[in-house]
C-alpha cells in the first residue's frame, strides 16, 4: 500500500543507534502523538525559543506530514533530522542554531 | 510542490462536475464545520484508496493551515489518476466562504 511517507520531503534520516543516543540526551522532548498540524509546528517554535543555541529538541509524532512541516516551520532556527521507527512513529530532532 | 488554489478559486469551482474537494482534517473537525460539498478523508483512508479510486479530473485538498494538504496533493499526483491536483492555500484557517455545520450552511465571514 502506498504511504504518505513516500512523498514527504523530510530532512536527513538518523540511524537507530544515533537516534536513541540523541533522544536520551535531548534537552527537551515533546510528545505529539495524536496531534496534527498546526499544533506541533507551534510547539516546536515555542520550545526552541526556550532553549539555548546548540540545545536539542525532539518531537515524537505519528503524523507523517509533521516530519516535513515541523522542520519547515522552524526554518533557520534549527538544524533538523528525523528518525523513522518503521511502525508509524517518527521523531523529529531539532538542534537549535 | 503541488499547485495551490486560493479560497476564492476553490469556491468558484465547488459546483463544477469535474471538481472534487477533499477535506483531510479529522472527522471531529469536519463535523464542526466544513466547506459545503467537501468530502472528508483522513490521510490513513487516503492511503488505502488512492490507487483503486477513480479520481475526478480535478481534485483539491484542504487541511487546517494548508500544509498537510500539500503532501496529500503530492500523494495523489504520484499514485492517483486525477488530471490536476491542488492544495487549498491557507487551509480552513484562511477559508472565508460558506461553512456547513451539520445541515446548516453558514457564511464564515459573517460571524
Amino acid at each position: 500500500m502506498p504511504s504518505i511517507d513516500d512523498v514527504v520531503d523530510a530532512p536527513d534520516e538518523l540511524d537507530d543507534e544515533t537516534a536513541q543516543e540523541l533522544y536520551e540526551d535531548a534537552d527537551r522532548t515533546q510528545d505529539m502523538m495524536g496531534e496534527v498540524c498546526p499544533y506541533p509546528q507551534v510547539e516546536a517554535q515555542k520550545g526552541l525559543q526556550q532553549l539555548e543555541s546548540g540545545d536539542l529538541l525532539v518531537q515524537e509524532t505519528d503524523h507523517v506530514p509533521c516530519t516535513e512541516n515541523v522542520p519547515k516551520a522552524v526554518g533557520d532556527d534549527a538544524e533538523a533530522t528525523v528518525w523513522r521507527s518503521g511502525d508509524g512513529v517518527y521523531r523529529i530532532y531539532l538542534r537549535k542554531n | 510542490m503541488p499547485a495551490e488554489l486560493s479560497p476564492t478559486e476553490t469556491s468558484e469551482r465547488l459546483n463544477d462536475e469535474d471538481f472534487t474537494l477533499v477535506d483531510i482534517r479529522d472527522p471531529e473537525a469536519y463535523e464542526e464545520g466544513h466547506v459545503p460539498g467537501a468530502e472528508n478523508l483522513t490521510l490513513e483512508e487516503l492511503e488505502e484508496i488512492v490507487e483503486e479510486r477513480e479520481w475526478n479530473d480535478t481534485v483539491a485538498f484542504l487541511c487546517y493551515i494548508g500544509k498537510s494538504s500539500q503532501q496529500a496533493a503530492r500523494f495523489v499526483e504520484e499514485y492517483g489518476d486525477a488530471d490536476d491536483v491542488y492544495s487549498v492555500a491557507g487551509g480552513m484557517d484562511e477559508w472565508d466562504g460558506k461553512v456547513e455545520v451539520a445541515d446548516n450552511v453558514l457564511d464564515a465571514g459573517s460571524d
